[in-house]
């Protein structure tokens, strides 16, 4: 049945995402890695599996990695591309992630291990969540990402039936781009969505601080730290307080920021790039991490597994490391004070949606062409653009350009679909464009119709032609 | 492209990539359309190539060939102006000068190199690590480039004290039509082989030659800084107040004035909590620890005689949120109308509230939203016209709405731009301009002198009309 489906896919589409598509298709997860693989962080766990609070490791920390795995690949003599058409093949045969499985356990055991500290942390303050185990669904992140919106509302439909039979009402996931899925894609997405969510940094700093926990000291961490703001946390869902509240009640832990931080935080090169643009992706993650080297901090935490793939394969010779494990380690030496209240600035913000006017090409070219009449070309965005600061100002792979792109697509333009999704596909959707926009476009969304319409587009164009199957252009 | 400039086109593109390096050479229409616009919204044209230059040599290859082939060349930055200027409107190549962009702070001289492609808060930015300022501030100057905002000849907020680009240039490097390299001036604090022609460039709109580097003077940045606000019945009694602070001996940083209209459109896109009626005016003091207090009080005691009600501060958090109308009043007005035109008149200071007063009436007579805010100290404003594109009446009015603006300020003795540049949006109206003082021959004059540095007229074709 798998097979049927990756057999529809249009062609247009590169290989890499192919790969990532196959995978989830196959196995749920982004690598095709399998149920039992991704639910191996909760072995003997002993909580609940249905509950009215879930909580949810997300696509990336359970199998991250052998994504790690993979992307150190992706550096041999093997181009991404020719790794990419290669895996597709291997996945279809479905040794892919028999390989993975094998090489990949190692790197693997870190990312559960702070699943499980995730877990535990929250036991302690007293919140004692269901997990669905192998029964967990991927919330369909490659799908969104890669502009394959068909596909992802069907799958996003599917994931609310399994919540709703769990019980779920509230989501808490220590994956921040999962968080934002649910509570902004997804309401987008599936009519009467009426799941909340939360990420785990955001729990439990409201439980140490109503709960009057004072965390302990963490002697085996380092005592000079830095912190990396995974954009979707801070700039998109507002969460730039909780974290720095949650080390500074650690004792004997300076923070020591960097430059680029909070709403303004810099880009290392995930959002979907490492795949599609192997390239730029490093540039940023390269960046990135010697901007937080040279805080003079001994570690650099964060909060998104993502961010953590990229900038522990940055080849920065720094410590990387997860909110999370710190934390733990905090609760397991903490004390009982005073409950305290505090309030944060972006405190369970409510986000905007962006509904597409249907998914069909006339749907997604009359949103687009709503917004795109609305962009008042100033340029603004170009400076903060992730992507344009690696290329020195590259107009078609910056915002701008990508917004006049669309427009020029929308008012059909002669352009070629496969050549415009491979702008629009070097986006790491940071929202710094958003931020910066005096006209309030949401850019990001725009870019995810643009990819898909450009493939919608692709596909016309194939069928005029009368070009069956294969071949990219 | 006829068959003859077709090949023309393909034989220069091939060469120079051969000699600059093919990566820097973009000719696919999906990197090409990206480059067809700039902030005008109105202007539109796509080039044949882009080339992204990263040296003057570069420069000077591309200059050879295109003139050689007679190819139009359009040097661009981050294409922020308002008026398109940069838009392609014969085709050609643009030349995108964003990857070159070191500055270089010389703090013992007291001067900055700049290359083209670096923005202007960089290099204020860089100014700022040595203690020192550099003063032009476009309220694009996180986007526009030095090489942009010294062909424009940009102004900005301080502009009330430190005046426009060319008050702070000492020396430019432009690269001709035809590949040579032109050195004018010293990064001297004074030099003296004249006439000065790096003003034959500043507001050239790029149809001489391309800027590549400029060396500009820099000033220790001041000591403190006063934000004065205040709120008054009406745009006439700001512009008196204006007047007032500027004929009281003081000269502030900046003095930024808003109408009503503006304010009413900042409230109802962001919900800041603003006057719905009269005026406001912010005025910047800055100066020595010791004198800031009597100086912001003397601004403050100006807006008080003019019927102001006046708050003060130097709390940079609270100066920010003061500032917080000003600084969104173009992106509300982005919110609020499908299309925003702004204007960008200047007149004498002593005329300046008479233009507010007819500006005033010119909006109540076409009926059109006509927000205007600019720069009271030094009599630059920008009446903002809004209208709905789709509206064909509306676009009429429009239109004839920015002449009677422009003629306002013709009539008034002023000009028909002050900081945004001519383009292709203001040509009829600088010919209006250069009519009413009898100056219709110093078009003929420029078409002279672009013949003798571009005789082939390959530089930005259609600016000015030229």
């Amino acid at each position: 049945m798998f097979l049927a489906f990756i057999d529809t896919a249009p062609a247009m589409i590169p290989p890499e995402v192919e790969l990532t598509r196959g995978g989830l298709a196959r196995g749920g997860d982004p690598l095709g890695l399998g149920p039992r693989v991704r639910s191996a962080w909760a072995e003997g766990l002993d909580l609940p599996s249905r509950g009215e609070l879930l909580f949810y490791a997300g696509d990336f920390y359970p199998v991250m990695g052998y994504a790690e795995l993979l992307l150190r690949l992706t550096r041999s003599p093997l181009s991404t591309r020719r790794l990419a058409s290669l895996g597709g093949a291997l996945m279809k045969l479905g040794l892919l992630p028999a390989a993975l499985r094998i090489a990949g356990r190692g790197a693997n055991s870190r990312y559960q291990v702070s699943l499980r500290k995730a877990v535990d942390s929250l036991t302690k303050l007293g919140v004692r969540p269901a997990i669905l185990r192998e029964e967990e669904p991927s919330f369909g992140a490659v799908l969104h990402t890669y502009g394959l919106l068909d596909e992802f509302s069907e799958h996003a439909r599917r994931v609310w039936e399994r919540f709703r039979e769990a019980g779920v009402r509230t989501i808490v996931t220590p994956d921040p781009v999962a968080a934002l899925f649910f509570r902004k894609h997804y309401p987008e997405f599936v009519d009467g969505w009426d799941i909340d969510a939360v990420t785990w940094v955001e729990l439990v700093a409201e439980r140490v601080a109503s709960e009057g926990v004072r965390l302990g000291p963490v002697s085996r961490w380092a005592m000079r730290v830095t912190y990396h703001d995974p954009c979707v946390q801070s700039r998109i869902m507002g969460m730039v307080e909780q974290p720095r509240f949650l080390i500074s009640e650690i004792p004997g832990v300076e923070l020591v920021e960097p430059p680029r931080r909070g709403v303004n935080t810099g880009c290392s090169g995930d959002g979907g790039l490492e795949l599609v643009q192997p390239e730029i992706a490093r540039r940023l993650a390269r960046a990135r991490g010697e901007e937080l080297k040279n805080t003079g901090a001994e570690l650099a935490l964060t909060s998104c597994p993502a961010c953590l793939l990229t900038l522990r394969s940055s080849g920065v010779e720094m410590f990387f490391g997860d909110l999370i494990d710190m934390v733990h380690d905090a609760l397991l030496s903490a004390k009982r004070g005073e409950p305290r209240e505090v309030r944060w600035a972006g405190a369970r913000r409510p986000l905007r949606l962006t509904k597409p006017k249907g998914l069909s090409v006339e749907g997604l070219t009359s949103t687009l062409a709503e917004f795109a009449s609305r962009c008042v070309r100033c340029g603004f965005c170009n400076p903060t653009c992730s992507t344009a600061q690696v290329l020195d100002g590259l107009e078609s792979r910056s915002a701008r350009g990508r917004v006049t792109l669309i427009r020029a697509m929308v008012e059909g333009r002669d352009l070629r679909p496969g050549e415009v999704l491979d702008r629009l596909y070097t986006c790491v959707l940071c929202g710094a464009c958003e931020l910066a926009c005096p006209a309030g476009l949401p850019v990001p969304d725009m870019i995810i119709y643009g990819r898909a319409l450009a493939i919608k587009l692709g596909l016309v164009e194939r069928e005029e032609l009368g070009v069956g199957g294969g071949g990219r252009r | 492209m006829s068959g003859n400039a077709s090949e023309a086109f393909s034989r220069a593109i091939r060469e120079i990539a051969r000699r600059i390096g093919g990566e820097k050479v973009l000719t696919d229409p999906e990197d090409l359309i990206p480059y067809s616009i700039d902030a005008s919204k109105r202007f539109e044209g796509a080039p044949w190539a882009v080339v992204r230059v990263s040296s003057t040599e570069d420069v000077a290859a591309v200059l050879e060939v295109a003139d050689r082939e007679r190819i139009p060349v359009i040097p661009r930055g981050s294409a922020s102006c308002l008026t398109g200027a940069v838009v392609a409107k014969r085709g050609g190549i643009v030349i995108d000068l964003l990857p070159m962009n070191r500055v270089e702070v010389h703090p013992e001289d007291m001067v900055v190199m700049a290359e083209a492609g670096a923005t202007v808060q960089k290099v204020d930015e860089e100014c700022r690590r040595h203690g020192l300022m550099f003063p032009p501030d476009p309220a694009s100057s996180k986007v526009a480039t030095v090489g942009g905002a010294l062909a424009e000849n940009a102004g900005g907020i301080r502009g009330a004290k430190y005046g426009v680009m060319k008050n702070w240039l000492l020396a430019l490097e432009v690269v001709l039509p035809g590949g040579r390299v032109l050195r004018v001036g010293e990064p001297t604090l004074k030099w003296r082989w004249g006439p000065d022609l790096t003003g034959l460039f500043v507001g050239s709109e790029g149809w001489l030659g391309v800027i590549t580097r400029a060396w500009f003077k820099v000033i220790p940045a001041p000591e403190r800084v006063v934000r004065v606000v205040g709120v008054f019945p009406d745009m006439e009694s700001a512009g008196r107040a204006a007047a007032d602070i500027r004929a009281s001996g003081i000269l502030p940083l900046g003095l930024e004035i808003m109408n009503a209209e503006t304010l009413r459109a900042v409230s109802r896109a962001t919900g800041i909590d603003l006057p719905q009626e009269g005026a406001m005016l912010i005025a910047d003091v800055d100066g020595p620890r010791e004198a800031i207090s009597r100086l912001a009080e003397s601004v403050a005691e100006c807006m008080r005689r003019a019927g102001g009600e006046v708050m003060l501060s130097d709390d940079p958090e609270e100066m920010e949120r003061l500032y917080l109308a000003r600084k969104m009043a173009y992106a509300s007005l982005t919110r609020l109308y499908k299309a925003v035109e702004i204007e960008d008149i200047t007149v004498p200071l002593s005329r300046f509230p008479e233009a507010l007063r007819r500006i005033d009436e010119l909006a109540k007579r076409y009926g059109l939203p006509l927000p205007t805010f600019g720069h009271a100290g030094d009599g630059n404003v920008h009446p903002t016209i809004c209208y709905d594109p789709d509206d064909e009446e509306q676009v009429r009015k429009a239109r004839r709405l920015a002449e009677e603006i422009c003629d306002v300020a013709i009539e008034l003795g002023g000009a028909v731009s002050g900081e945004h540049g001519i383009g292709i949006q203001k040509i009829e109206a600088l010919r209006r301009e250069l009519r009413a003082r009898g100056a219709e021959h110093y078009l003929d004059l420029l078409r002279e002198i672009k013949r003798i540095l571009d005789p082939n007229n390959i530089m930005n074709p259609g600016n000015f009309g030229l």
